[in-house]
């Protein structure tokens, strides 16, 4: 099992992850909690409500007016309306900010090669009106799922994350727990769930704020599997 | 959004969410229902049950109906914020429409001793009844002046209670109906009559009997009458709408003739009043009410609500008393049972001038009490009516303000959201031991080891950098990315420096002041390319910078992108004169040697095999090297760091030996060594502003401010004495007994032995040698003398190495 702080690239969060015995593996060139112990607890809990870090895995920003057009030229889908994400081939998202700025995340099995692609391709010809936002490293990037985990988001954040109102591909760019973040909502497979990012500093005051706030609903800290395992479950 | 669940509110909840409305339901009681559940509309309870089950049922069909029962809506604020307050927690509505059918509070009728106990509002008596199974006493004496006196008469006497009479402030009782029904079941009825005086039990300490006397005037009782023997007095003399909610977004209470009670009047836009709270007590009525309101915020949501529903106005009919206040010749009438006001009280403040009621609520207390006036608005606005000689419509009311029922600490409080910014190596630090302090929203390493032991540790630290090497983390500083074809152009308005010449690859000091050309910030700009500048910002300025920056393009329209990537980048300063061997291990393609990386030059390369940023500064006064790197490969960055500076004997030095290390270099600390008002010109930095530039933000001001000669200046210091300890900063010069400046920075220099300083002094005192006092935070006097910058390598030898 490796130790995340033989990578050079580390979670904000790992000694947090560790203390409560997180299983890391490799993935992305860095450490990532499979797991806490307990991977068919962890599947159980996440249908009710889980928390998931996923800082270490690609995910990289573009802004700037030229951006939208350059990530369309390299067949980006969606991006036509702010606050909106739409999914991407093998599982990435792609998401809108505003008219000059988009967020990409890759894909769970951290395998996936967008983010790599589109940086690799700007830096090898730099388009004037767009530039890279280091969204890897200046956000933290959590995934809050579960029946509950609009309940969960309601004592935090002032944005009504209701289904009704905010269903899957929604984006919101708000105040969670007095800390700018940006929401976006997903559906693993049955499973509501939410992309948190915010200011990668304040990673370890976020996830602490969001494991209290879990436990008026009994939620826990859940390793990449669970996710993984709810998001398969919407292709089977 | 309907604040109450009662008749009035479901049945706007239905109405509004069968028209599609998203609708919230609010009510402080543990179930649904409000006055359905206790008291008694008409002789046969049948049609109100089933009038509670049909109103239960539309509402539970609604999909779009979310109730929520022991939740009280403690107060409406600005843009329709609403506080509902449930259990321990505080839940922040904000709704478009608000119907507001919070019901009507019974009114008590006021004669001697109806403090007692056994003396209640009939509500009081019935809920007793219905929501708890307990018989509130075994003979009872109902005062009314409406049929729900009768109603709960009949109530009380089913549950097992004898029924001694229902005494009628009014001459004529309506006919038939409840008190028909009364009469049937054999109850006494005495109209024209009041409660005059209750009679304590000796044994009991509650209500023995009570006198009934005939009413001769308005709140005024003749002789004759009788006793009455009962342990129970129920008391109905009208209603109050529960008025807060809707007073708190503006509307008003005013007293009306025609009811005599209060009105909800001047009702805001975009709320609605239904049901008791507008006055209507049928059962059909309110329900119609409800309805209407419903119908009325759908509508004015822009939804399909259907047509209009009818309405039957009956408004107040007969429910209210016109004056249920007797005085008695020996008092003991209470007005206000919270604050022991009796109606001679709220005379007395009339008499004594307190007349309008805001003036009387002071006087007398009135309303102050944990009910807030609920049961004595009323009655003491007919007393301050009486007293004035006015009519009880030209009175004027109360401020009603939240929270309505009373909120704990705790809710009020609320969870403690204070985020706290942490560099990516924070652990490091603490685990090394370090003492940390808050700087901004950071936290950062004062120094390594024990409180008790500082000043030797950090003058430790300060000197290891000097003879050694040692590593700071700087990743607070912010970070700002410009980028875009006017890049340059920008970083020359932005700043008061000029950057269009500045040759790639090279760093250079950067100095921002506001449009009154003070300073509020510096820090260094790398020029990566020829459209990219990254710039540093100070610790606690970052965002303010950023947000300035953003600000002036909004109106120059230049074509640059502006990022705050301060929590994208982190970064370290290594220094010392073997800092060169260090970096030297784990950039071995970097050619560091002075020539091939002079100092103020900056470098993209790999650290540790980390992709990173190197600039040679020196804000220490020695060798060193900034490295910058992905936040995420900061903590790695560290240490790789510490274990290839081992030979070396590489240590961590925090925030306070940095502060030492650069006072020794003469470096000002902007938001230490300047404030709010002070120029380049006053903190020495004249060389840092390009005069010859067309323009900068702050240019035109200096340029006004250049008229007048400067009022102070920053200027080095150090202690005559050589073994005193450091004045505090901010401690007072004293020149010839008068304040002529302060400190702005002082502490010991291991290097010179004494302690060094800047302080702010008269430019016509600020020559080197010149001699002044500095008075400590204790009163005594040091003396110090004026000293030349920097007191440590004056040729930069040692930075520049």
């Amino acid at each position: 099992m490796p130790d995340p702080d033989r990578y050079t690239r580390r979670s904000f969060v790992y000694r947090e992850l560790a203390a409560r015995g997180a299983r890391f593996r490799r993935l992305a060139g860095a450490a990532v909690a499979s797991d806490f112990g307990r991977p068919e607890d962890e599947r159980r809990a996440l249908e009710r409500l889980g928390l998931c870090d996923l800082s270490p895995l690609p995910r990289v920003g573009f802004k700037g007016p030229a951006a939208l057009d350059w990530l369309r030229d390299r067949r980006v889908d969606g991006l036509a309306r702010d606050n909106r994400a739409d999914a991407q081939a093998r599982g990435a998202l792609a998401a809108r900010l505003a008219p000059t700025e988009a967020l990409i995340l890759g894909s769970l099995t951290g395998r996936d090669v967008l983010c790599a692609r589109l940086e690799a391709a700007l830096d090898a010809a730099p388009r004037p009106g767009c530039y890279k936002a280091m969204r890897r490293d200046g956000s933290f990037h959590f995934l809050l799922g579960g029946a509950h985990a609009a309940d969960a988001m309601a004592t935090l954040c002032a944005v009504d994350l209701r289904a009704r109102a905010f269903p899957a591909g929604s984006v919101a760019q708000t105040s969670v727990a007095r800390l700018s973040t940006i929401v976006i909502g997903v559906a693993l497979g049955e499973v509501p769930a939410f992309h948190l990012l915010g200011d990668s500093a304040s990673a370890a005051y976020a996830w602490g704020v969001l494991v209290d706030a879990m436990a008026e609903f009994e939620g826990i800290p859940v390793g990449l599997d669970a996710v993984r395992h709810a998001a398969a479950a919407k292709s089977g | 959004m309907g604040g109450g669940a009662g008749r009035g509110g479901r049945a706007a909840a239905a109405w509004g969410g069968a028209a599609g409305a998203e609708v919230l339901l609010v009510d402080d009681q543990p179930a649904p229902g409000g006055a359905l559940t206790y008291a008694r509309f008409g002789v046969d309870r049948t049609p109100q049950d089933r009038q509670l089950r049909a109103l239960v049922s539309a509402v539970e069909r609604a999909e779009n109906v979310e109730v929520m029962t022991g939740a009280v809506c403690e107060g409406r604020f600005a843009d329709s914020w609403l506080a509902v307050v449930s259990g321990r927690r505080l839940h922040k509505i904000r709704s478009k429409r608000t119907i507001v059918a919070t019901g009507a509070i019974e009114q008590p009728i006021v004669f001697r001793n109806n403090d007692l106990p056994g003396v209640m509002l009939t509500s009081a008596a019935l809920r007793l009844v219905r929501q708890y199974r307990v018989r509130p006493g075994r003979r009872a004496l109902v005062a009314t002046a409406s049929r729900d006196g009768y109603a709960a008469a009949l109530e009380l006497s089913e549950a097992g209670v004898e029924v001694a009479a229902v005494v009628d402030l009014r001459r004529h009782p309506d006919p038939g109906g409840e008190s028909a029904a009364a009469a049937e079941r054999g109850i006494r009825v005495i109209a024209g009559h009041t409660p005059s005086e209750a009679t304590k039990g000796r044994r009991s300490g509650r209500v023995r009997s009570v006198r009934v006397s005939p009413i001769t005037a308005a709140g005024r009782f003749g002789k004759g009458g009788e006793s009455i023997a009962c342990d129970l007095v129920c008391m109905a003399a009208g209603y109050a709408p529960a008025a807060h909610i809707a007073c708190h977004a503006g509307a008003r209470l005013a007293y009306d003739r025609a009811t005599s009670g209060l009105r909800i009047v001047d009702v805001p836009d975009g709320m609605f009043v239904a049901g008791a709270a507008n006055g209507s007590h049928d059962l059909a009525a309110v329900v119609a009410e409800g309805r209407k309101a419903g119908w009325a915020a759908a509508i004015s949501l822009g939804l399909d609500a259907g047509e209009a529903p009818a309405v039957p106005d009956e408004r107040g009919r007969g429910r209210n008393h016109s004056w249920p206040v007797f005085a008695h010749p020996r008092g003991k009438e209470f007005v206000d049972l919270d604050e022991d006001l009796e109606i001679r009280d709220l005379r007395d403040a009339v008499d004594e001038g307190y007349a309008g009621a805001e003036l009387m609520k002071r006087y007398s207390t009135v309303g102050m009490g944990p009910s807030q006036g609920r049961y004595s608005a009323v009655n003491a606005l007919r007393i301050a009516a009486e007293a004035t000689g006015r009519e009880p419509s030209r009175t004027d009311t109360t401020t009603v303000r939240p929270p309505v029922t009373g909120a704990t600490l705790g809710v009020l409080a609320g969870r403690s959201f204070e985020p706290v910014r942490l560099t990516p190596m924070h652990n490091r630090h603490v685990e090394a031991g370090a003492r940390m302090m808050v700087a901004g929203d950071w936290m950062r390493p004062a120094f390594y080891g024990a409180e008790a032991d500082r000043e030797q540790l950090v003058a430790a630290e300060a000197t290891h950098v000097r003879e050694a090497v040692g590593l700071i983390d700087v990743s607070t500083l912010g970070g700002i990315e410009i980028r875009g074809a006017d890049a340059a152009e920008f970083m020359d308005r932005m700043y008061t420096f000029t950057y269009r010449r500045q040759a790639v690859g090279r760093v250079r000091y950067v100095l921002m002041c506001d449009r009154a050309g003070a300073i509020i910030d510096d820090g260094v700009a790398c020029r990566l390319d020829a459209e990219h500048f990254y710039v540093t910002a100070t610790t606690g300025g970052a965002d303010r910078v950023h947000r300035e920056m953003l600000w002036h393009n909004a109106q120059w329209r230049l074509d640059v992108d502006i990022a705050n990537v301060t929590a994208a980048w982190c970064g370290v300063n290594i220094a010392g004169p073997r800092s060169r061997h260090v970096l030297g291990r784990l950039a071995p393609e970097v050619d560091l040697s002075p020539d091939g990386f002079p100092y103020l030059g900056v470098r993209e390369a790999r650290v540790a095999e980390i992709p990173a940023r190197l600039l040679r500064v020196g804000f220490v006064g020695e060798l060193g090297y900034e490295i910058h790197v992905p936040a995420g490969c900061g903590e790695a960055l560290w240490d790789r760091l510490m274990e290839a500076g081992e030979p070396e004997g590489i240590g961590p030095f925090g925030v306070e030996a940095q502060r030492l290390l650069r006072l020794e270099k003469g470096h000002i600390i902007v938001g230490q060594d300047t404030d709010g008002l002070t120029t380049p010109a006053e903190a020495g930095m004249e060389w840092a502003v390009a005069r010859n530039k067309p323009f900068f933000v702050g240019a035109r001001a200096l340029k006004v401010r250049d008229q007048d000669a400067p009022a102070r200046k920053l200027v080095g210091f150090v202690l005559d004495d050589a073994e005193a300890t450091a004045p505090e900063e901010c401690c007072l010069v004293i020149r010839d007994g008068e304040i002529a400046g302060r400190v702005t920075s002082a502490m010991r220099s291991p290097h010179l032995g004494r302690v060094v300083g800047l302080a702010f002094l008269p430019p016509q005192t600020g020559e080197p040698g010149t001699r002044f006092d500095i008075r400590r935070a204790n009163g005594e006097m040091a003396t110090a003398q004026v000293a030349a910058l920097p007191f440590y390598d004056a040729e930069g030898a040692r930075q520049e190495a």
